[in-house]
């Protein structure tokens, strides 16, 4: 297959993925805002024929590239989004509701939007990305931004729940507020100890990289304020007791931090990072 | 009774309280050291936003966030937190370990512990390396040999290589290095590339960067005075004239002219120019791009490139405490395996007629 036949190949297959993560927000938007339960069975079946479209887009971009598609804003943002949808489809299986989707499914949607208005150019790696490293490093971010993608959703589910009438579509749909915010901190216990690994890896890249492990880069000091932020949120709930509004605000402050680290920090401050 | 004023300093400094006003406070500093560019000159700041504000942020040190006394007494002070409750804790955690008698229940209370222990090793070996370790960067041609500042050592460059690809992007730079110990002669050669340095003495080399250089000849009175290697950006000055400085502004390996300007086509030697400009006094009063072997005339001097070539950027580092860094990470990633995943037998054991959210609300407590 020539280098055009894998780019064709590979559009067909990201725009069918966008398509289906946008169908799986109306259809979650409508399901949780109507409460019609028809809405959310196929939301749940959208996101995971999304989900293995967007797979298939990743591979083929990976083969056609030659290499893992980790490396630019593009790869990047499209593997966030993917890595989100991955963490989803894996809390949902484990705990069982489909109401999780309602927040995360437009997450995943702005992000591979994100993605949609990159280039989707593919370049040789310069010699400082030609890394084992880097693929380690990237890829724990994406399972570690995935988990509080995830966390993030939850969390607004929480802060939502409290401010809905009982009635029977919260007492099927919905888990209790205690079950959610458990579900909240096992995300962003997944996401913290894999962020530990992101900053670790980063650090050994940059160590053979540009011969410093840590530069006070933009984007290593916002991983680290990413990292402080979950901390706390960690010792504030196993020391202080924080559950609940609190600790849900938390979590989406927290994922605010890890979208700004991610997107803000390469579009707005300068640094080493300005491929990624 | 009231607790005596020293224990309840002690009590304070190794409270959770202050560990979450540090934490919090290291967090706004962050912040400002990542949205102001650091370490830029007064001007700068001056133009970016404006002289009242350019002189808040240079009295509050914010242009220099990461270094200054302020943020040091924050990371210090979180240390000295760290290590008064990983020593205070350690005989709790030692008590609560005896206690259990399944292993994974004797692991699993070490958990906050160990991590605590690896976030001061890691503190501690970035601040040693940030103090006592050696940074020093040389660059050269193939055939010249450069001392390392601040050590007995030398680096000779046996080769310089740049390999591109078809569409002439840059696929890897090469530098074959021999490094020498200036005292007793001893020698070690390697080959250092972007992202694979060289190890030789301890120390790290590294391929960091490269540039344009050009061998220039200086004519005075049409009798050689000097003859010396130049990188693009460098000045210079004839030795009987201090007051004459060519600059090398730019080298063009492929020079084609434009409408957009000058340009390089490609990175191949096929029509190597420089871009001069000539001082005198610090007033400039010439600038042209010139092809090599050609007379630059600032009577009574000649000036004449040749012999262009690439030349390597040499990164030197020794960090004996990189090591102690690593070995906090590495605790750290472990420790948090621990706290996170390694759940107390008993505790599994109950999941057994009992509901889920009961059992995670006690595995949330053994972390």
């Amino acid at each position: 297959m020539t280098a055009e036949k894998f780019a064709l190949a590979e559009t067909i297959l990201f725009t069918a993925a966008v398509m289906a993560y946008l169908i799986a927000t109306v259809l979650y938007f409508i399901f949780f805002s109507m409460k019609k339960e028809w809405a959310g069975k196929w939301a749940g079946q959208v996101m995971v024929l999304g989900f293995a479209v967007h797979t298939l887009a990743l591979v083929v971009r990976g083969v056609g590239a030659g290499r893992l598609p980790l490396t630019n804003q593009y790869e990047f943002a499209t593997s966030f989004a993917w890595g989100i949808a991955l963490c989803y489809l894996f809390f949902m299986k484990k705990y069982g509701f489909r109401a999780m989707g309602v927040f995360v499914a437009p997450v995943v949607f702005l992000i591979i939007g994100y993605a949609a208005m990159q280039s989707r150019e593919v370049n040789e790696l310069m010699p400082a990305l030609q890394s084992n490293w880097l693929s380690i490093h990237v890829s724990t971010a994406i399972i570690s931004y995935g988990s509080f993608g995830v966390a993030f959703g939850v969390s607004m589910l929480y802060l939502f729940r409290g401010k809905m009438a009982e009635d029977e579509f919260r007492r099927k749909e919905l888990p209790e507020l205690e079950r959610l915010d458990l579900i909240s901190y096992r995300a962003i216990s997944l996401g913290f100890l894999f962020l530990t690994l992101v900053i670790v890896t980063g650090a050994i890249w940059a160590e053979r990289a540009w011969g410093r492990y840590w530069s006070w880069d933009p984007k290593e000091t916002w991983s680290l304020i990413t990292w402080i932020i979950y901390a706390l949120y960690l010792h504030m709930r196993l020391t202080k007791g924080w559950r609940g509004k609190k600790a849900a605000w938390f979590a989406v402050i927290g994922f605010v931090c890890v979208v700004f680290t991610y997107i803000g920090v390469n579009t707005l401050l300068p640094g080493l990072h300005s491929y990624a | 009774m009231k607790k005596p004023l020293w224990k309840r300093i002690l009590s304070f400094l190794h409270s959770m309280k202050l560990a979450m006003i540090l934490l919090g406070l290291i967090v706004l500093a962050c912040l400002a050291g990542s949205m102001i560019v650091q370490g830029e000159i007064s001007a700068y700041y001056e133009s970016m936003y404006g002289v009242n504000i350019a002189c808040l942020i240079q009295s509050l040190q914010l242009d220099q966030v990461f270094t200054c006394w302020w943020f040091v007494i924050l990371v210090v002070t979180l240390c000295v937190n760290l290590l008064l409750c990983s020593v205070l804790r350690l005989g709790i955690v030692i008590k609560k370990c005896g206690q259990q008698t399944d292993f994974r229940c004797r692991i699993s209370v070490w958990g906050p512990w160990l991590c605590h222990v690896g976030m001061l090793l890691l503190i501690a070996g970035f601040a040693l390396g940030q103090n006592y370790s050696l940074e020093s960067y040389m660059y050269g041609v193939p055939g010249e040999t450069k001392h390392v500042e601040g050590t007995e050592y030398s680096i000779r460059i046996n080769d310089f290589t740049i390999e591109l690809r078809e569409d002439d992007t840059v696929k890897q730079y090469t530098a074959d290095l021999t490094v020498i110990h200036e005292v007793d002669g001893a020698e070690i050669s390697g080959i250092a590339q972007v992202n694979h340095p060289m190890d030789a003495f301890g120390m790290r080399v590294y391929q960091n960067s490269t540039g344009w250089a050009s061998q220039v000849d200086v004519y005075r009175d049409e009798v050689l005075e000097d003859s010396s290697l130049v990188c693009v950006g460098e000045a210079l000055i004839p030795g009987s004239m201090p007051e004459l400085a060519l600059v090398f502004d730019k080298f063009y390996p492929d020079y084609v002219e434009t409408e957009q300007g000058a340009m390089s086509k490609s990175s191949a030697l096929n029509n190597p120019c420089a871009a001069f400009s000539l001082y005198y006094g610090n007033q400039r009063f010439a600038s042209k791009v010139v092809s090599m072997d050609h007379k630059v005339i600032a009577d009574p001097f000649w000036f004449v490139f040749h012999d262009p070539q690439p030349y390597t950027l040499i990164q030197v580092v020794y960090d004996p405490y990189m090591g102690i860094a690593a070995a906090g990470g590495a605790l750290m990633l472990i420790s948090l395996v621990i706290c996170f995943y390694v759940r107390p037998q008993d505790m599994r054991k109950k999941k057994t007629g009992s509901s889920d959210t009961q059992i995670d609300k006690n595995e949330e407590k053994s972390v």
